[in-house]
């Protein structure tokens, strides 16, 4: 891996072809690429030639991790490949072991789940918007965006005890039921909620220059988004309605009715970073009506499925797909009969998204990079785990 | 007035000498602990790839040649501004205030100066100087 | 070598409350004031003549005629710079706290609160911390420029000072050539970042030196060309002549007389935004994209120097807008004659005219700070424009627009009779009142809407 950055970068300099242009690094210390990330960049004065990510620097094995721990074992470790929305980490894990086991989590579980995932993506997603906002150069939103997060990481607090890495789910359902009281709680935030996006808006998404920043801005085409395998809201941007909530449902998601919403292309192209950008900020408010849904409907029950403490599952492979805050969260685990994974694969949305930035980065401007990477939601450790 | 000009010297010196005495203070009390790694410029964490110092793109030249145009022309103005009433009245003023109608050659002659000027813009603007296309 | 001093302020303001508001109402007013007294009483002495008097009346000594004349006339000039670079020293202090706390209040935080009263004593604490700080320069920096550019910027904030009128008679030097001058001498800062720039031999720091000449030279132009309105309306160059064209109340000044003027002074606003690399023109140091632009390489006190002269730059920015625009220094209801009254023929003035002297200062002083009040507060609420945009708003539009605010000026000059600019300026003060009423109301329903009918200060 360390080699072929060498060699990346050594290709850059031999491209070069006038000597007005220049090789900057990005990264992996600089403010907006969102993590230690380095895309290193060539440009003629402020406008790219080309921007190519060098991914790696946060890599820290999760995957071989899987196959050295029990199944239950890795669920903690599950956290840390998104940290910014943790629920869905361990959600993709705990659905791609379940199948493995042939079991299911009971309703009650399942709803929960629902729930504190969707709590879980609005907080995420008020980073995502709050650090695009800042990226592009105002601060505000982000502080306003944080402020928002920590009612939700309360709630999630009350729930299952921790506000960051939650390690809420377990192999079968859920490690804790809601206290009581909680529901009313939740519906209080979600009331504030719906009447804080319209603040939200007023206070950033339509600013002029905000708009003008973004419009028109890294435009992918529905074609590239699909050819280039984007996922979540990067891909829905670009005007493709797939969610995996709804077009391949897991959990209880069946049981809810809400809206997938798409870039339209208000401001410019279908597909320009505002599109994206408002694609999450709908998101919460479709979030807020499923949470308000599942707590109308949460079933009584047990929350967990009879599951041994250390589940041997038979010979086999399972995979675990989830709509996460940054799209497909897919988790691919094989077993070979033993209480540890034979194999464990996790592909993640902000990969995915590394891959299109080449192509979006030619003959863009420097602060036009920002907002593309801004844009597509990028959390670092969840591209390299 | 010269003694005008006294002053803006001495301010440049007291000011110096401000920023040379934090120079100082900063000699005196700050720490210091050189080492090599904390002289490499910054780049984001990276080892710096090439030479910064190359040549720049020109775009920047025929600004700053928009600039020095526009800012002589500024500074033409700026003395007609001052006396623009007495200029371009015909005849002369009454309590400031032009009753014998206007001059061509006062008035005329630096609205003709800024019509030449903004042609120079528009010319300036079609060519794409502007706006970094 | 290594000095700890043992304390920091925030225990320090632990340990000893009282001694924290003592110390934070001294460094919040005492200095102000003593420096404002200073001025007071050194600026209006500061003619040849009238010290050529004084020697005469109080030691029988003949200065006029005496070969020092001229340097003791220096003397009292330099204890003049003298005052002016530390009142720059102790706002560009102030105001960075001011910032953070309207920032933390903006963004629903607290912002600094820690040493001192309110947290004012930060600024303090912050220049303490900057001293003490390493001070690196790269190796492969241009070092003799790269130890210079700070001190452009220094001389190039400095500069305008000298003619800037805080009051009646309380200006360094009232140059017949001001606001030209004032253009000239403003341009210096750019020779700053882009030294700076160049020396420091990284790209980041490149890349904002190039953006910052740019910036700042283009918007040179309207600058210029909007501050020329004021001076057409004057008939003067001279800062203070301008302002003695204006009066007190808000439908004389020069912004309410024309509808060019008006137009004008959001164009030169716009325009020392770009200037003073204030949001949403902050290119040149764009955290999110150059990490700190053209000073990203440096660190202890000569950041402190380039901050410095940033947050300093906000009272010439608003100073200037100020003086051009908005009446400068001038009272409401009291005219010139009055200033002559009171200051008399003797050679010290009575009492009063100190009075009317300290309540002009006042004037410029509060207009200024609502000015400042308004950059920091667009700082924290606007996103930034991008490198072409910056230019084609600049070129397509604030250019063309000075251009035609110039002309209308002219003509507004030539054909419009005096009861005529009264009218206009009537209407354009009930005007800027309907907007401005209009917005408090606005503001005060989105705040109700989020906090309810209450107003919360608490935090301050």
């Amino acid at each position: 891996m360390a080699i072929d950055m060498k060699i990346e970068r050594q290709i850059l300099r031999r491209t070069e072809t006038s000597d007005e242009e220049i090789v900057v690094n990005f990264g992996p210390q600089h403010p907006s690429t969102h993590g230690v990330i380095n895309f290193v960049t060539q440009t003629t004065g402020e406008i790219i030639r080309r921007s190519v990510p060098e991914v790696g620097y946060l890599h820290r094995g999760l995957e071989k991790i899987g196959e050295m721990v029990t199944y239950p074992g890795y669920m903690p470790f599950t956290d840390r490949i998104d940290y910014v929305a943790a629920m869905f980490a361990n959600e993709g894990y705990a659905l791609a072991v379940e199948r493995l086991l042939g079991i299911e989590a009971p309703p009650r579980a399942q709803y929960l789940r629902a729930i504190a995932g969707e709590l879980c993506r609005i907080s995420s997603h008020f980073i995502a918007v709050g650090t695009m906002a800042t990226d592009i150069g105002a601060a505000t939103p982000l502080t306003h965006g944080l402020r928002e997060r920590e009612s939700v990481n309360d709630l999630i607090e009350e729930l299952c005890g921790a506000r960051l890495t939650f390690n809420y789910h377990r192999i079968g359902g859920v490690s804790f039921d809601a206290p009581a009281g909680w529901s009313d709680k939740v519906l209080r935030f979600l009331d504030h909620l719906d009447s804080y996006i319209q603040e939200w808006d007023r206070l950033i998404s339509f600013n002029q220059i905000y708009v003008d920043r973004l419009a028109n801005v890294g435009v992918i085409t529905r074609e590239q988004a699909v050819d280039y395998g984007l996922v979540g809201p990067n891909l829905r941007g670009s005007g493709v309605q797939w969610d995996i909530r709804r077009d391949l449902s897991y959990g209880a998601y069946p049981d809810f009715a809400f809206d997938i919403p798409v870039g339209t292309g208000r401001f410019g192209t279908v597909g320009d970073c505002w599109d994206r950008y408002y694609v999450r900020v709908q998101e919460m408010l479709e979030s807020s009506k499923i949470i308000r849904q599942a707590l109308a409907k949460l079933p009584e029950g047990e929350i967990m499925a009879k599951v041994a403490r250390k589940p041997k599952p038979d010979a086999g492979e399972a995979v675990g797909r989830v709509e996460s805050a940054r799209g497909e969260m897919l988790y691919y685990v094989v077993s070979d009969g033993s209480e540890k994974a034979y194999r464990l694969r996790v592909r993640t949305g902000s990969f995915l998204a590394m891959g299109i930035i080449e192509e979006l980065s030619r003959g863009i401007m420097v602060a036009d990079l920002i907002a593309i990477i801004a844009s597509l939601d990028i959390v670092a450790p969840e591209i390299d785990r | 007035m010269p003694s005008d000009y006294i002053a803006v010297t001495l301010v440049i010196l007291v000011g110096t000498v401000v920023a040379l005495q934090f120079w100082a203070l900063a000699k005196f009390v700050g720490e210091r602990r050189p080492s090599a790694a904390k002289d490499i410029a910054y780049e984001a964490g990276s080892d710096p790839v090439g030479d910064p110092r190359g040549r720049f793109p020109v775009r920047f030249y025929p600004l700053a040649i928009l600039f020095v145009v526009f800012d002589i022309e500024a500074a033409f103005l700026y003395p007609w501004a001052v006396d623009f009433r007495e200029l371009s009245c015909a005849g002369p003023l009454r309590a400031g205030i032009c009753a014998t109608g206007i001059s061509l050659l006062g008035f005329g002659a630096a609205l003709a100066f800024l019509v030449v000027l903004l042609v120079a813009l528009v010319y300036a603007w079609r060519k794409g100087v502007i706006g970094w296309e | 070598m290594r000095i700890t001093l043992g304390l920091d302020s925030t225990s320090l303001s632990r340990r000893y409350p009282r001694l924290a508001i003592l110390a934070t109402l001294f460094m919040a007013f005492g200095l102000p004031l003593g420096l404002y007294v200073a001025a007071l009483a050194v600026f209006p002495l500061n003619t040849p003549e009238r010290l050529d008097a004084m020697a005469e009346q109080w030691l029988g000594y003949d200065l006029a005629g005496s070969p020092y004349r001229y340097i003791v006339y220096t003397a009292f000039l330099l204890l003049v710079a003298f005052i002016a670079v530390n009142y720059t020293a102790v706002f560009g202090g102030v105001s960075t706290w001011v910032e953070r706390r309207v920032a933390g209040r903006m963004q629903s935080r607290i912002g600094p609160n820690r040493p001192g009263a309110a947290g004012f004593l930060s600024w303090v604490a912050d220049a303490v911390k900057m001293i003490l700080k390493e001070d690196t320069i790269p190796a492969e920096a241009d070092h003799l420029l790269f130890r210079a550019a700070p001190y452009f910027s220094m001389v190039g904030l400095l500069l305008p000072f000298v003619v800037l009128p805080f009051g009646e008679a309380t200006v360094v030097t009232d140059m017949n050539v001001g606001v030209f001058y004032v253009a000239a001498a403003s341009a210096f800062v750019v020779v700053g970042i882009l030294v700076s720039g160049w020396a420091s031999n990284s790209k980041w720091a490149l890349f904002g030196g190039i953006r910052g000449a740019a910036q700042v030279m283009s918007y040179e132009i309207p600058a210029g060309i909007a501050m020329m309105v004021p001076v057409l309306m004057a008939g003067t160059l001279s800062m203070q002549g301008i302002v003695r064209a204006q009066g007190g109340w808000p439908w004389q000044w020069f912004v309410f007389q024309n509808p060019a003027a008006f137009v004008a002074f959001f164009i030169a606003v716009t325009a020392s935004l770009a200037e003073g690399n204030r949001t949403p023109f902050d290119l040149p140091e764009a955290e999110s994209e150059l990490v700190a632009g053209y000073h990203a390489e440096y660190s202890g006190f000569r950041l402190a120097i380039f901050l410095m002269v940033e947050w300093a730059n906000m009272w010439i920015m608003a100073g200037l807008a100020v003086t051009l625009f908005l009446g400068g220094w001038q009272v409401p209801g009291y005219g010139a004659e009055d200033y002559a009254r009171l200051l008399g023929t003797g050679l010290l003035p009575a009492p009063g005219w100190f009075g009317l002297q300290l309540l002009s200062m006042l004037m410029f002083v509060v207009k200024t700070w609502a000015l400042v009040f308004v950059f920091i507060w667009l700082r924290w609420t606007l996103p930034r424009v991008r490198v072409d945009q910056m230019m084609s708003l600049c070129w397509k539009y604030l250019v063309p627009g000075a251009f035609l605010c110039f002309v209308v000026t002219l003509v507004w000059q030539l054909l419009v009779p005096p009861a005529g600019v009264a009218f206009t300026g009537y209407a354009l003060t009930a005007l800027a009142l309907f907007v401005l009423a209009k917005f408090a109301v606005a503001t005060r329903r989105n705040i109700s809407k989020v906090a309810g009918h209450r107003v919360d200060l608490g935090n301050w």
